[in-house]
């Protein structure tokens, strides 16, 4: 479990980027974070993996303190994949970014390679093992890097925009991955997104806006909320809005709003 | 004039092998009046397929013909220029902001092609004001600004060369829906005002129903489409170009299903609000 209190972070002292924010996320849950360009979204997965450390206010995961002691425990408990896959490919090939985490842990040759294949097989990149960086596509290089942070065997995964750069197979790839570690394995997910047809995939959802946040729930409870995500930036899902807006009219046809309605559940 | 492409290849070379990118790609793009939208799976081309109509690849095999100068070169023909002409805004082109302020951030483009300092200053304020920078704003860092800005302040800088042909790849890719709406709308109106051609690359089917009038898809570095979008989707091969359809489809064929209102391609969000009031009031 994450629990956050009062979480503020200055990147300078005229502007604070997280003002107070309050959560608590619970083990084995999905809860995406959702929130504009500048919203604080990203400061607050840095704050959570312990890249950035908040100017006031407490982390704790599992119960304990998130502090510069206490890093090396916490890193076993949270792992991170980022947005750009070109900015976190460390290795000559698939198969040494993979292993960088766990040659960091000085683990067994033998072990190590089991591993490798293990979660390359898991996001399916065991037949890319020797390939270069150059040779794969952006969702190729994502997959990489979310099979590097799973290898590390961490409870918590934050994915931060992690499937934006990707094709909608490739995203739809990574959302039933996704599902599969949340479900089969459960593991803790956080995923930070912009998207809310995604994040309404998710438990919960948590909306920032400006550093603030502003709106938390189940995604049929925040969808609800047009005005306040629309104030945030915010838009929602194309099958969404149009059954809201049919719905308005009172001379729609209830049939064509119930079977809109199917359609909007059904992705 | 515009751009042709004749039976191009283009193989990349690896530490060992060379990997085939495109192979035997045919084209003929007109210099205006044309939203092109470039589609396939990751991995298919696109990129590899774009980077050709500036000269910033060379064809292995085969011609790319670019406003009239054949490629690859002859011996000791410059093509610089060529890079002027057809303006390319790479994915994430805010990663190469470079300048104290942005206003001398956009002003590097013209200057390169030798416009004197005033004149750069010139193009570089009008590119500002297309794009929506205030002039506040423009003796500011590039670097404190939100993502949303410093995206357009890097497509201002191609702007400000004014190119005759603008290709993006992946213009919207990582901003929120704000951002792409208010980013696709600079593009719309550059093309509608100047009837400037626009080649983008997305994966976006909801753009491209909404933005491109033609459709070239990619699969596995190959053409397999190349024509009006409105008989993309229904094309018989549809399934096989590994595309998804457009939202606004994917709802008529749903309510056609379902309920049986008439399916009747409708490719943006109004027209279809409107289409199916329409029928829902009859």
């Amino acid at each position: 479990m994450i629990k956050v209190n009062d979480l503020s972070f200055s990147y300078n002292q005229n502007d604070e980027a997280l003002k107070k924010v309050s959560l608590t996320i619970e083990k084995g849950s999905w809860v995406s974070i959702l929130g504009h360009n500048g919203s604080g979204k990203s400061t607050l997965s840095k704050c959570l993996v312990g890249l950035l450390a908040p100017t006031s206010g407490e982390i704790y995961i599992d119960g304990l303190l998130l502090s510069e002691e206490n890093l090396p425990s916490i890193r076993k408990k949270i792992g991170i994949v980022f947005q750009n896959p070109d900015n976190q490919f460390v290795g000559v090939t698939v198969k040494h970014d993979i292993a960088f985490g766990l040659e960091n842990q000085c683990i067994p040759h033998q072990e190590m390679t089991e591993k490798i294949m293990h979660y390359a097989k898991l996001v399916n990149m065991e037949d890319f093992l020797s390939k270069e960086p150059h040779q794969l596509s952006g969702g190729q290089k994502q997959r990489v890097a979310i099979a590097g942070a799973l290898a590390m065997e961490q409870d918590i995964l934050i994915l931060d925009e992690a499937t934006s750069m990707l094709d909608p197979e490739g995203t739809r790839e990574i959302v039933e991955l996704i599902k599969y570690l949340n479900k089969s394995l459960q593991k803790t997910i956080i995923t930070i997104t912009h998207d809310l047809s995604f994040a309404g995939l998710s438990d919960r959802l948590v909306v920032l806006k400006d550093g603030e946040l502003i709106l938390e729930g189940t995604p049929k409870e925040v969808f609800l909320k047009e005005e306040l995500l629309k104030s945030s930036h915010l838009e929602l899902p194309f099958g969404l809005a149009l059954y809201n807006d049919l719905a308005r009219d009172p001379k729609t046809d209830p049939k064509l709003l119930e079977a809109l309605w199917a359609f909007n559940s059904k992705m | 004039m515009g751009i042709q492409f004749k039976d191009v290849s283009y193989a990349y070379r690896g530490l060992k092998v060379n990997y085939d990118a495109i192979g035997h790609i045919t084209l003929d793009i007109k210099a205006e009046g044309e939203f092109i939208a470039v589609v396939g799976h990751t991995g298919s081309g696109k990129s590899t397929l774009v980077q050709h109509m500036n000269a910033l690849l060379l064809p292995t095999k085969g011609n790319v013909v670019i406003f009239g100068q054949n490629l690859p070169p002859k011996k000791n023909e410059k093509i610089n220029y060529l890079r002027q002409k057809v303006g390319l805004v790479f994915q994430f082109p805010e990663y190469q902001l470079f300048e104290e302020t942005i206003l001398k951030d956009i002003m590097f483009g013209p200057k390169n092609f030798k416009s004197t300092e005033a004149e750069a200053m010139l193009k570089a304020k009008r590119a500002a004001s297309i794009v929506g920078i205030e002039e506040s704003l423009l003796e500011q860092s590039p670097f404190r600004i939100s993502g949303g800005q410093m995206r357009r302040v890097a497509v201002a800088g191609i702007l400000a060369m004014e190119p005759e042909i603008l290709v993006l790849d992946e213009p919207t890719r990582g901003l929120d829906p704000k951002g792409r709406k208010d980013l696709m709308a600079i593009f719309k109106e550059i093309h509608e005002k100047e009837n400037k051609t626009i080649i983008m690359i997305t994966h976006d089917m909801d753009l491209v129903a909404e933005y491109a009038k033609r459709v070239i898809v990619l699969d596995n570095g190959l053409l397999v489409y190349d024509g009006p979008k409105e008989t993309l989707f229904d094309h018989p091969q549809f399934e096989q170009f590994h595309l998804d359809r457009p939202t606004s489809l994917k709802i008529l064929k749903h309510l056609e299903k379902e309920i049986g209102i008439p399916y009747q391609a409708k490719y943006d969000y109004t027209s279809l609000l409107d289409y199916l009031k329409e029928v829902s009031h009859e």
